[in-house]
């Protein structure tokens, strides 16, 4: 059951994100999607702030392999090199997991908020960093700011949005 | 093992995951294989596009049949205008000409406003005493009499209308040449008077003005006989004549000085 969930998931995300381009520009709702698994794939039995040096390894690979999958799916309906969205959405996933586990103690819509900003930053930062790198491909610099602004901005409402189970 | 070796291996695992990729392509060889991954996601993202398309283009047809429809509301505007311009023309050169062959010609004008007294049949022109128009004078169009000048203004007239009870005019039947009087009676007819039983006049006998008056210019049309009938009580003929202008039509007038006087 899960399995059919998600994989509709990932459907309907990548159906939005390439039908609807708000100001020319392609969204980044894949990013939320990884950062809701990283959110859901935390044990039932887990709160946010738990101070007994609580490790959940299980989900960090979960997460991981999750990120990295829709990375690749990414990767390959954009058509361009396999790598920058399976290396970025991993991270998103391994770190939508590291954040609530060690960085955060109290979940609140404005730490989801900045949260969700600063992985949607990192994701779209580090693809443009790979692609440059990797496909020496020139960019410019306005317009990836541009992109990565508006891909922010709506996925903010996530931020509020998503939360981990017990809060 | 400590948690934080195990983000390290995790994070290094998933580094050289994609550095065998990215490697993998480098050395020119494609994930064909992969590509099929998407097939489902590219059938969906092609029908979710078709279906798109086809909304966003039944959604243009009715922004672009609504501009269509106030494109043809113009366009229809515009040929009504010149259909008006043309018709306009048409009636001016006419007067014009009636202006050039009359002789006792005054002035032209236009029918401004219906006449503000209710109980004559009366009308507005925009020509009065400064353009040298005087109480009596004959009011005509290119198709027949419309009546006599009422009463003057400066820069305006009121014409009274062949139709209107106060209204009579000398006439002469065109064919036979028998004289006789045309008079309004307030309807759409005028009734010819003084015309003898023994006068054979037929329905469509034309009528115009005899000039004997003194007041109208001999020869305008007048109307048109529409009915006659013989009353046994009466020494004359009861003849309803049809005028040739209709006065619900009139647009642009001649005026023409009474006939005998010189213009």
């Amino acid at each position: 059951m899960s399995f059919f969930k998600w994989t509709g998931l990932i459907f309907f995300t990548f159906l939005l994100q390439t039908q609807f381009s708000p100001f020319g520009k392609t969204l980044s709702l894949s990013t939320a999607l990884v950062y809701l698994f990283g959110l859901r794939s935390l044990p039932s039995g887990f709160s946010v702030g738990r101070s007994d040096g609580y490790y959940s390894g299980r989900a960090e690979v979960k997460s991981t392999a999750f990120g990295a999958g829709v990375g690749l799916l990414e990767d390959i309906i954009s058509g361009s090199i396999i790598g920058p969205g399976v290396f970025s959405k991993g991270l998103i996933g391994l770190f939508s997991v590291v954040v609530f586990t060690d960085v955060i103690f109290k979940w609140t819509p404005l730490i989801g908020v900045v949260i969700i900003i600063i992985l949607t930053i990192a994701d779209g930062s580090i693809i443009v960093g790979l692609r440059v790198f990797l496909d020496n491909i020139n960019i410019n610099i306005f317009n990836v700011f541009q992109a990565i602004f508006i891909q922010t901005a709506f996925n903010m409402p996530f931020g509020i949005i998503l939360k981990p189970k017990n809060d | 093992m400590s948690k934080g070796k195990k983000r390290v291996i995790i994070f290094l695992s998933l580094f050289f995951v994609v550095l065998l990729l990215v490697t993998f392509q480098h050395k020119g060889k494609s994930f064909g294989f992969l590509v099929t991954l998407s097939y489902p996601f590219d059938a969906l993202n092609n029908f979710t596009t078709t279906v798109n398309m086809t909304i966003t283009e039944v959604w243009n047809t009715f922004g672009e049949n609504r501009r269509l429809e106030d494109k043809l509301s113009a366009a229809l505007l515009q040929i009504q205008r010149h259909d008006e311009i043309v018709r306009e023309n048409k009636r001016l050169r006419e007067i014009l000409l009636l202006r050039d062959s009359s002789p006792n010609y005054i002035a032209t004008a236009r029918v401004i406003a219906r006449g503000p007294d209710r109980l004559l049949n009366t009308i507005l022109i925009d020509k009065g005493e400064s353009s040298g128009i005087k109480e009596g004078m004959a009011v005509i169009t290119t198709k027949g009499l419309v009546g006599r000048v009422h009463s003057v203004r400066g820069n305006f007239s009121e014409v009274l209308l062949l139709r209107d009870p106060n209204f009579s005019v000398a006439v002469r039947l065109q064919d036979s040449r028998r004289e006789g009087i045309i008079s309004g009676t307030g309807h759409r007819y005028s009734l010819l008077e003084h015309i003898p039983f023994e006068e054979v006049v037929e329905k469509g006998d034309n009528v115009v003005t005899s000039g004997l008056d003194s007041i109208f210019p001999p020869g305008i049309p007048v109307g048109v006989v529409s009915r006659v009938r013989a009353g046994d009580h009466k020494f004359f003929q009861s003849i309803q004549v049809l005028p040739f202008q209709t006065d619900t039509k009139i647009e642009e007038v001649v005026i023409l000085t009474n006939a005998g006087a010189s213009p």
